[in-house]
């Protein structure tokens, strides 16, 4: 039984990978924790509008209506008096956009994880399965014609407090990665390959699609379409909270248990099934839980690049392959890096910002050059 | 007797600075959205706008602008003034980082969370409409003088406005003739479109008594050179800065299709101190605007000295000095004739005393050839003005030809 044999040969170098990584995962997972919390602290408290820091607790202590106890510290007075412009710019401007940060971050990064798991692949991102182009391609449709061609439609999301861009953003991401999923599946069994190859084939059509919608264009439409595929924070509100956060929760928290599998799948399709994965639920499993967390992350921020893609990296490289650490560390790190992120777009320059994915790849590309050259001669991308 | 008359005198002279005054007094205006705004502070107003920006100063509030947005270039004053970003893509914390007591913003503005949030947060923020059309600017501008409990000022503006735009039907509404004209615009050096029917340029060729050749088509349609050579028109109009972000007028020529244009073989392409926010913006300049561009696109109609004053692109803050003296009523008359020495722009620049334009009209048309160092003439405010070789080396643009006198532009500002 030579198969099986080799079977064996590759768990125990698995084993032999994961074993030292093991012992680091914890502490890789408390670090994680601290940077989120800082970067989460760092978000609320830094912005245009000052605001000191007794004046942020004071702040969110009446929010939550806790009588706040009294300290002096030097210049560090609890409770501080505030104005309501500073109330308003903590409580409905910072604190909706830093929570969605957060859910985006970490739906981007999860999914990243999951497709790359399932692909075998370090190219992999979200965009592949045709998320990003589908939920671009509608948007830029819905931003084009929705005065004219669904003039009917948009009035009917209007009334009901709908906007038109996102949901049909978020649909169209769907529906494109079910095409995608439906091409590469032949008798119920899903092929890699044709599925990476068919993603290649649909991106390309959905950025066809949009360089048409552009010569339609307006001026201001074809400025609103580069904003929105270059992704942004800076119109959320709690309503936009309210309406994603059950998504990506939905979506996030089932990825949690995919590690088994993801890991078995690591050695290949045929060897993760005799570990007894059923290997194409997974896949199934993949596509829904990543299409359904990066839809939502798409439609409630535009396209935000570089996330999904890296930060599974930066974790296998602290970690290692395991997925048990891997995904929980994507979430960690996804969502401290986006709020990071969007902290410096919203800092960096005075009135207009700048845009989500700009700072993203500005920030997160030349940090990952730099481990990928460091771990050059251990070559261990995945 | 003589104290009633020193009391009335000192009326008059505080009378405009009450009006400048800020005033406390709380009015609720109702804005585009059908919102009732509550205003009472106008210490601290971040307008978001170029049209909206222009009606501020124009009521005389230009002071209290904290902010503007990035289309408000004019006038010069706000282009100094900080920005809070692009009309389209505003976010609500750098805004309220400047303290504003009151936002006034158009329709256009977004996205619609950021002034969502905005108001959550206690600001009162007005939106006021932006349609391109003559109504559009007057729309614009009533809710913008009620909120600044300017309604008279407002009032007059409109007046104003309309006044101009009546006159410059007036001059085009016997001519035979209406030019065939195609309007391009740049929104940067490859996005190049032409403008169809029911877009703000379509108007603005209908106000100034033009025909658009895009006849059939709605809208921003993208340039193709073969639908221009059709088209074939007789003038081009386009925005300076759209000739700018193609990489000047050489280039613009260069285009393709424009060069096979009869426009462009009989250099007949308009854009000379035609900015986007003047020609496209409805602003309160709006009737302006379209008279500049009637006498632009007509060229048979004879040009009263102001009017070649405001077409001289060297000429603009002399022009201010005419609009606002009771000079400009003398010299669009055509039936006497004057000399103007016109300060130009760069002469004016540095200038800090009063400029008394009266001083540069002369009752008469002299060419150049007739002043020759020594000549003395009388200035239309009883001055002697004597031509000295100072003066005559000072000239930049001579013999300027109105249909009522000749203008000559000199870098120099006239002594006493």
């Amino acid at each position: 039984m030579s198969s099986t044999s080799q079977v064996q040969v590759k768990t125990t170098t698995q084993r032999i990978q994961i074993t030292p990584a093991r012992r680091r995962g914890p502490l890789v997972m408390a670090g994680l924790w601290v940077f989120l919390i800082i970067s989460t602290i760092a978000s609320i408290g830094i912005g245009q509008v000052e605001i000191e820091p007794d004046q942020i607790i004071t702040i969110l202590l009446d929010e939550i209506h806790v009588a706040s106890p009294t300290i002096t510290i030097g210049d560090f007075n609890l409770p501080a008096d505030y104005t309501t412009v500073q109330k308003g710019t903590v409580t409905i401007i910072r604190l909706p956009r830093v929570i969605l940060g957060l859910m985006v971050g970490a739906a981007l990064a999860a999914a990243g994880t999951l497709i790359q798991g399932m692909f075998r692949n370090p190219l992999a991102d979200p965009g592949l399965i045709g998320i990003s182009g589908g939920a671009a391609f509608s948007a830029a449709l819905m931003i084009v014609l929705g005065n004219t061609v669904f003039s009917g439609l948009s009035d009917l999301l209007n009334q009901f407090g709908i906007r038109p861009v996102p949901i049909a953003a978020f649909l169209g991401g769907i529906i494109t990665t079910f095409l995608i999923y439906r091409l590469a599946t032949v008798n119920g069994r899903t092929s890699v390959p044709t599925m990476l190859l068919a993603g290649i084939a649909i991106n390309s059509l959905a950025g066809a699609g949009i360089g048409l919608l552009i010569s339609f264009a307006d001026d201001n439409q074809v400025r609103d379409i580069t904003f929105w595929n270059l992704g942004s924070l800076v119109d959320v509100t709690w309503e936009r909270v309210e309406t994603t956060a059950p998504f990506i929760l939905i979506s996030i928290l089932p990825m949690l248990f995919l590690s088994r599998q993801l890991n078995a799948l690591l050695l290949g399709e045929t060897e993760a099934q005799h570990l007894g994965v059923n290997v194409q639920r997974t896949k199934q499993a993949v596509v829904l839980l990543s299409a359904l967390a990066v839809g939502a992350s798409v439609s409630a921020a535009g396209i935000i690049g570089f996330v999904g893609l890296v930060v599974p990296h930066l974790v296998r490289l602290m970690v290692g392959p395991d997925h048990r650490y891997v995904i929980p560390g994507s979430l960690l790190l996804g969502a401290g890096l986006l709020v990071t992120a969007d902290l410096a777009a919203r800092n960096l320059t005075g009135g207009s910002e700048i845009l989500l994915g700009v700072v993203t790849a500005l920030i997160g590309a030349p940090f990952f050059l730099y481990l990928l050259l460091r771990d050059r001669q251990r070559g261990a991308l995945i | 007797m003589r104290g009633l008359i020193i009391a009335c005198l000192l009326c008059l002279f505080t009378l405009p600075i009450l009006a400048q005054e800020t005033d406390d007094e709380t009015v609720i205006v109702t804005d585009f959205f059908g919102n009732e705004v509550t205003i009472s502070d106008r210490s601290r107003i971040i307008s978001i706008g170029g049209a909206v920006t222009e009606v501020i100063y124009e009521l005389g509030y230009g002071d209290n602008l904290v902010a503007v947005d990035e289309s408000s270039i004019y006038p010069q004053a706000a282009t100094e003034l900080p920005q809070v970003g692009y009309l389209r893509f505003l976010s609500a914390e750098p805004i309220l980082s400047y303290n504003p007591t009151l936002i006034i913003t158009t329709e256009d503005a977004g996205p619609p969370e950021a002034l969502e949030q905005l108001r959550a947060v206690g600001i009162p923020v007005l939106v006021v409409p932006a349609e391109d059309t003559l109504q559009g600017a007057v729309d614009k501008i009533r809710p913008i003088a009620a909120a600044l409990n300017r309604v008279e000022e407002g009032e007059q503006l409109i007046a104003q406005m309309q006044a101009d735009i009546e006159q410059a039907q007036a001059l085009t509404a016997n001519l035979e003739e209406r030019p065939r004209v195609l309007f391009v615009f740049a929104g940067s050096s490859v996005a190049l479109g032409v403008l169809g029917q029911e877009t703000g340029a379509n108007e603005m060729l209908r106000l100034a008594g033009a025909t658009n050749v895009i006849e059939d088509q709605t809208g921003y349609i993208p340039l193709t050179s073969e639908a221009i050579v059709a088209a074939a028109p007789d003038i081009i109009v386009t925005t300076s800065l759209s000739v700018e972000r193609v990489g000047g007028y050489e280039r613009f020529l260069q285009l393709p299709g424009i060069a096979l244009t009869p426009a462009a073989e009989n250099g007949r392409i308009i854009y000379e101190g035609l900015d986007d926010l003047y020609l496209l913006g409805f602003t309160p300049r709006l009737g302006d605007a379209i008279l500049d561009l009637t006498y632009l696109l007509h060229e048979s109609l004879p040009r009263p000295i102001p009017v070649v004053i405001r077409l001289n692109t060297s000429l603009n803050l002399f022009e201010d000095a005419i609009d606002a003296s009771e000079l400009e009523d003398i010299l669009m008359d055509t039936t006497g004739l004057y000399t103007v020495f016109a300060p130009s722009d760069t002469a004016l620049a540095d200038f800090t005393g009063e400029l008394d334009p009266v001083r540069y009209v002369i009752e008469g048309a002299y060419s150049i050839d007739e002043l020759t160092p020594g000549t003395t003439l009388t200035a239309l405010d009883g001055h002697t003005l004597t031509i000295t070789q100072d003066l005559l080396d000072a000239l930049v643009i001579t013999d300027l030809e109105a249909a009522n006198g000749i203008i000559h532009v000199v870098d120099m500002v006239l002594s006493e």
